[in-house]
């Protein structure tokens, strides 16, 4: 029981970082599915709260939310922030996360590519108004994705064949404004 | 925000031949450009010392009016320089490789920056037709367009800068160009190959960054492909 009313606290946290798009599609992101190239999936389901990988068979993930931020975490490699308004994300505010992303890389006005201190083996795609809509593997379980930072040929498209995209609807920690 | 057509740039000789210090692009300022304003900006929209203006959406509060104030910095600084380029230089456009993948004219530049008015703003859903990221329209050699970027994603090319050791500016440099260089024919080319859709094409957004890189270079901009996604 304890467990459950944990869930509910992360399901109500999430729900409320994406008031538009939860309130439109019916779908509020209860579950999503992440699908890569060939076929593997991740699977965010917070209902019950489990985050599963092909790497992990699943894990339980814990609401680390407050009234700023939402903020997911396994405690066990997996970690996510970012704020509730799209506006709070100004240059040092990052620091006022529980996890401050490294942001890899920004294109034009919606897109930008983070990884975090406490889970460098996970690229977060994440779009401002649709969430977190891919997350990147690195080719082994001990890739770091904070290394591409210094790479000056680095190129996003060449992690395609890592990318496991958001393929269910329904925004997944979305800022709103 | 709607761009203020009104104020579109005139001409301003910034050189008089007979006079050969007029030559000197930082003489206007008594070389001293980073604390004098520039009272014959080009850009496509100014304040009334002259000076590059970002138009602001007020509904953005106090993360776009700071947003707005980054902009205008990479704006000033580099105006005068890319006022100064001439009509007829042609800048290669290279791939990651080095090799030629196209041309910009100085005048073509010229009409990309002066044409482009910039805005902060969240109305930015450019994926479903509104807003738009950053567009415009060529008549013959004139460019009239707008860019509106948000204030979440200017303080992410930011900090994009600062995750690799580089000042914030290299960021904001990066993404002022970038969107640029969408307006390029190069970039335009891109865009009618590659349409806009809700999936990112890396070809055209590639393809800007390259041109980006090229106009940046001009005028000894910092450009970092990395920030952008890459080049093409």
């Amino acid at each position: 029981m304890k467990r459950f009313g944990g869930m509910l606290i992360l399901l109500v946290s999430l729900l409320s970082a994406a008031p538009a798009q939860s309130g439109s599609s019916g779908n509020v992101g209860l579950k999503a599915t992440f699908k890569a190239s060939n076929g593997k999936v991740i699977n965010l389901d917070l209902r019950t709260g489990i985050l599963v990988t092909p790497r992990s068979r699943s894990s339980l993930l814990k609401d680390c939310s407050d009234k700023h931020q939402v903020c997911l975490t396994d405690n066990y490699g997996f970690a996510f922030a970012h704020f509730r308004k799209c506006n709070d994300a100004s240059a040092n505010d990052y620091k006022m996360l529980r996890f401050p992303p490294k942001v890899i890389s920004a294109l034009d006005n919606n897109d930008v590519w983070i990884v975090f201190d406490a889970a460098p083996k996970y690229l977060f795609h994440y779009a401002y108004s649709k969430g977190i809509v891919g997350i990147y593997l690195g080719p082994t379980d001990s890739f770091d994705f904070r290394s591409v930072l210094h790479d000056k040929n680095f190129q996003l498209a060449n992690l395609d064949a890592s990318e496991y995209r958001k393929t269910t609807s329904g925004a997944i920690a979305g800022c709103s404004e | 925000m709607t761009p203020d057509w009104e104020q579109k740039p005139t001409t301003v000789p910034y050189a008089n031949f007979g006079n050969p210090q007029s030559l000197n692009l930082y003489a206007y300022v008594e070389n001293n450009p980073t604390t004098v304003g520039d009272p014959d900006g080009h850009c496509a929209d100014h304040y009334k010392d002259g000076s590059c203006k970002v138009n602001v959406d007020p509904k953005t509060g106090d993360a776009g009016a700071k947003a707005g104030k980054q902009l205008e910095g990479v704006l000033n600084k580099y105006d005068k320089a890319i006022n100064a380029l001439g009509d007829k230089s042609k800048f290669d456009i290279k791939d990651s490789k080095g090799n030629v993948i196209g041309s910009l004219t100085g005048k073509e530049i010229k009409a990309v920056w002066n044409g482009t008015s910039f805005t902060v703003t969240n109305q930015t859903d450019f994926n479903n037709g509104g807003g738009g990221a950053t567009g415009g329209t060529w008549k013959r050699n004139s460019f009239s367009g707008s860019s509106n970027l948000s204030p979440g994603a200017i303080s992410a090319y930011a900090n994009a800068g600062s995750s690799r050791d580089e000042n914030p500016f290299v960021g904001l440099s990066t993404m002022t160009f970038h969107e640029l260089g969408h307006e390029t024919h190069f970039g335009e080319a891109l865009t009618r190959q590659y349409p806009v859709t809700p999936d990112i094409s890396w070809p055209r957004e590639h393809g800007a960054s390259s041109a980006g890189s090229s106009m940046a270079g001009t005028v000894d901009a910092p450009f970092d492909c990395v920030i952008a996604g890459g080049c093409q």
